[in-house]
């Protein structure tokens, strides 16, 4: 119930802004300058005919006639037990609290009576009736469409030429829960929700320090999505936070439903099938980042926050690894990268020994396999690439299907697919233990999923055409893709190009906190991790 | 234009990928016929090479697939020519990759063993892991043919047989690659594992005992099961095996194993009153396997008894090795020359030419030192009560 009143209001609220841009009172603060050559402002002309006035009525008729053709648009007219208070609130139902409209300003209105006849000053309404800590006055038409839409009441008072806006924004967030696809089992429970201003308070209630910056900017032409940018001041890299700043100012796009949008505009190697950008939905993972220097970037209206730099070894890092113990963390990790590595390679290394080196293979082996094989009509690289396919169609099944249909899916999968094409002799056994163990392993890691496909693919399709040859092709070109990535000036292999102590304690093993001294290089201007977090230098 | 060169070079692409596509050596595993082992023969009324090749096959029975094997004959002015007259018979191509056996008629390989080692060291798809036997029967095929077990293939029977070798010492394995570096070293002769048929039930089986010796390339005599023994024990080669009491004919004692944990062979060539003397220490560590008495033979005096008895033997009948194959043969299949070559290289330098004939008139001395450690797991023996 609450999630469907949230889409309807989200859909409200969109609309709203593609009308106009909502400024109202939030501050902006961007380190460039934007609003020079921002395109919102040609939508603002449009209400730029309009001017209060002192009547009552007229003002009222104005805000109705910008709204038109909305219903939700809810307007209410009261006065208090002498009539010398005549007034109007304005707000939009759904984003307004009415609770709150009611307690806190036409309550204390309607029991006033002012000492004289104050004929239109506002003021007194401000500063000695209203119960609200967020109130100001305003003359422009503008200020008050933006106040509107976004949840705010406006108040009009008869003979006032200003009016007052009140925050009562009370539109519906879905509480704070665990996120689905990133569990832990021992940590906190908490996730990212939609609301910005929550998500923000979930990061600064685990980093309780000034030094942590929020900064918002806006983007979206027609959606002015607030973004915020969140880093701990002393330790950030100035010049990543320029780039990402450059970067996300010359964005041009017109709206931003979801932090992918801004992934891609952002980041380094777009072409790339492995990540440049962070992403998680839980608050613990970004406090941890950002005490390495790392910068998040929350958007309104998505649970997802990016993080950056973001480096290849951070697929393989889980937070749980941090809160487990590090031996057990250890082997974890270790079986994460042995898992990446044999998802890849696994069918390809089977292409390439079944059909192009039989003398590898132990001689029962090679004679098992043979025996599988008899009567198979297709040659193995179709079966491993058909075979894969439909793991993927299953997997993409999966995950878009409602899930009371589940069963189904996984007895035609497991049945049909699995034992059936064996029994049929379509498939022949070991391909369908290959292509089980690689599509498991490639479960593993979920966030590499993409680069898994691809690069499986690409090896499959190198070893047919080459045997292991083509696999060495394939793994030096992967190597020399990987080496050759940055992620905001950051090397993407950053801790796996040496085998130096310092490298391995947080890539291949998690060493126990007292042995982590250090912060990665080059991500944090400062890299000493102990006390000296609290001053900028 | 721009069209025009991107449509060109996309027909070059695909023009180009249908010839380069045809790999140079892509092929399924399931189209190839995988050999377990071949026997070669000479037929003596033609003087051409018979091969019979042993190839995996399966057969589709239900829902599973069962292992079978299938035998392939083709005859070859070469032994090449005859693998690849195969063809005419075989259902796939054969692949030679996985053949570890490899057997050699007696006829063929008193003859010489070089023009059937040639192909099989040269060729890319054979390995010089193979092993490689001779045969006592008339024909080397009758090994594959003869024995009536049905199913996997005889020849991954023999070779496992073969590997298991080492708790037995009556035969060892001889790969190619070994064989072909002791036919180019000096003082040393081959050795070949020998394979036979035995009846069991009136059906046929295989049976590895015993050691073909070579002459350079031509294989001149045999020596039987329990004389390889004491060759391993010369060759410091025995990994283990048993010593049984019986083995000495002048023996006394009751029925005794002794398990051969570890041995250690010094072989020390030694001028004594300038006649050059081959000094052979044994050091071996046994254990008391088996005891077919219910006297106690870990007291002390008995053990003493025992080893006594146990190191005569083994020097008698090291020593009768060695005398038989300096009088039979005359050839150094025990390694005497090259020990020589690298203890006293000057005196090899000045003797080699003439090392056949100093080698049939070579003394020997055999000291062994047996070590009975352990007595497996009881330290007493049966008792028998009143």
């Amino acid at each position: 119930m609450d999630e469907q009143l949230y889409l309807n209001i989200y859909i409200k609220l969109t609309h709203y802004i593609y009308i106009s841009k909502r400024m109202g009172d939030m501050t902006v603060t961007t380190k460039n300058d934007t609003n020079a050559s921002n395109p919102n402002i040609s939508f603002n002309d449009k209400y730029s005919k309009y001017k209060l006035s002192h009547s009552l009525e007229i003002n009222i008729q104005q805000i109705k006639e910008i709204f038109y053709k909305d219903n939700t648009l809810t307007e209410t007219e009261f006065m208090n037990q002498d009539s010398t208070l005549k007034c109007a609130v304005i707000f939009i139902e759904g984003m307004a609290d009415r609770e709150v409209i009611s307690k806190s300003i036409i309550a204390p209105i309607t029991r006033n009576n002012p000492p004289k006849d104050i004929d239109g000053n506002i003021d007194y309404l401000m500063h000695q009736v209203i119960n609200s800590n967020d109130t100001k006055k305003t003359k422009e038409v503008i200020d008050i469409i933006n106040a509107i839409v976004v949840g705010k009441t406006v108040l009009f008072l008869e003979h006032a030429k200003e009016a007052l806006i009140i925050n009562t924004i009370g539109w519906k967030t879905r509480s704070i829960e665990e996120p689905e696809n990133e569990k832990v089992l021992r940590g906190p429970r908490e996730g990212f929700t939609e609301a910005l201003i929550t998500n923000l308070s979930l990061i600064r209630r685990k980093l309780l320090t000034p030094d942590l910056k929020f900064e918002y900017i806006e983007l979206g032409m027609r959606s002015g999505t607030k973004i915020c940018i969140c880093y701990l001041d002393s330790i950030v890299n100035p010049k990543i936070l320029d780039e990402l700043y450059s970067r996300l100012n010359s964005i041009n796009i017109d709206g931003v439903i979801a932090s992918g949008y801004i992934q891609e505009l952002v980041r380094d190697a777009p072409l790339s099938p492995f990540k440049t950008l962070g992403s998680t939905e839980r608050p613990d993972i970004i406090a941890a980042k950002l005490l390495e220097g790392r910068i998040a970037v929350l958007i309104e209206g998505t649970p997802v926050v990016i993080t950056l730099p973001h480096i290849f070894i951070e697929y393989f890092q889980a937070n749980e690894d941090y809160y487990i113990n590090f031996y057990f963390s250890s082997i974890n990790r270790i079986l994460r990268i042995l898992s990446f590595i044999i998802s890849i390679s696994v069918p390809s290394i089977y292409v390439a020994l079944v059909t192009f080196h039989q003398e590898l293979i132990p001689t029962h082996l090679a004679v098992s396999i043979a025996a599988a094989k008899e009567g198979i009509p297709f040659p193995t690289i179709v079966e491993a690439l058909g075979l894969l396919t439909i793991f993927e169609i299953l997997r993409e099944t999966g995950t878009r299907m409602p899930s009371y249909i589940g069963q189904a899916l996984s007895i035609v999968g497991a049945l049909v697919i699995g034992q059936a094409a064996v029994e049929a002799r379509f498939v022949s056994s070991p391909i369908v233990i290959i292509v089980a163990l690689s599509a498991i392993t490639g479960l593993m890691i979920p966030r590499a999923k993409g680069a898994v496909i691809l690069v499986r693919t690409l090896f499959l399709l190198c070893s047919s055409v080459l045997g292991l040859y083509g696999v060495v092709f394939g793994a030096a070109g992967l190597m020399l893709h990987l080496f050759e990535l940055r992620s905001f000036g950051v090397p993407y292999m950053l801790g796996l190009m040496t085998i130096q102590a310092q490298d391995i304690k947080d890539t291949i093993i998690r060493a126990p906190w007292w042995y982590m001294e250090y912060r990665p290089k080059f991500i944090a201007t400062d890299s000493k991790r102990k006390g000296t977090a609290t001053k900028k230098q | 234009m721009r069209k025009m060169k991107s449509f060109f070079v996309s027909l070059m692409i695909v023009i180009l990928i249908i010839p380069l596509s045809s790999c140079w050596n892509y092929r399924e595993i399931n189209d190839l016929s995988i050999v377990s082992g071949v026997a070669i023969d000479r037929n003596q009324a033609n003087t051409m090479y018979q091969l019979t090749a042993e190839i995996v096959s399966f057969s589709l029975a239900g829902k599973g697939v069962t292992l079978n094997s299938r035998i392939i004959q083709a005859e070859g002015d070469t032994i090449f020519d005859a693998v690849r007259n195969m063809i005419k018979t075989a259902p796939k191509r054969l692949y030679w990759g996985h053949s570890q056996i490899f057997i050699v008629s007696e006829s063929l390989a008193r003859d010489s063993v070089i023009e059937v080692i040639d192909w099989v060291s040269r060729d890319q798809e054979t390995r010089s892991e193979a092993v490689i036997l001779i045969s006592k029967e008339a024909t080397a095929s009758d090994i594959l043919l003869k024995p009536n077990i049905s199913g996997s293939p005889i020849c991954f029977d023999i070779y496992q047989s073969l590997s298991s070798q080492n708790n037995l010492s009556k035969a060892y394995k001889v790969e190619i690659y070994k064989l072909i570096n002791t036919l180019g070293s000096e003082g040393i002769s081959c050795t070949l594992p020998v394979i036979s048929l035995t009846t069991v039930d009136s059906k046929s089986f295989y049976e590895i005992s015993g050691t073909a010796i070579f002459k350079h390339d031509k294989l001149v005599g045999f020596i039987d099961g329990a004389e390889t023994k004491y060759l391993l024990f010369v060759n410091d080669n025995i990994e283990g095996g048993l010593l049984v009491t019986k083995e000495g004919a002048n023996i006394s004692q009751p029925n005794i194993s002794l398990e051969i944990y570890e041995s250690k062979t010094k072989v020390k060539p030694n001028f004594v009153d300038d006649e050059l003397i081959m000094q052979i220490e044994i050091k071996t560590k046994v254990g008391i396997a088996e005891l077919g008495t219910s006297e106690n033979f870990l007291e002390e005096a008995k053990m003493k008894k025992l080893k006594a008895d146990i190191e005569k033997s083994l020097e008698g009948n090291i020593n009768k090795l060695i005398s038989k194959v300096q009088d039979d043969y005359g050839v150094d299949i025990f390694g005497f020359g090259k020990k020589i070559r690298s203890d006293m290289p000057d005196l090899w330098r000045s003797e080699a030419s003439s090392w056949d004939e100093i080698f049939k008139n070579l003394n020997v001395t055999v000291s062994v030192d047996i070590d009975i450690n352990s007595s497996a797991f009881t330290s007493q023996s049966i008792k028998i009560g009143d």
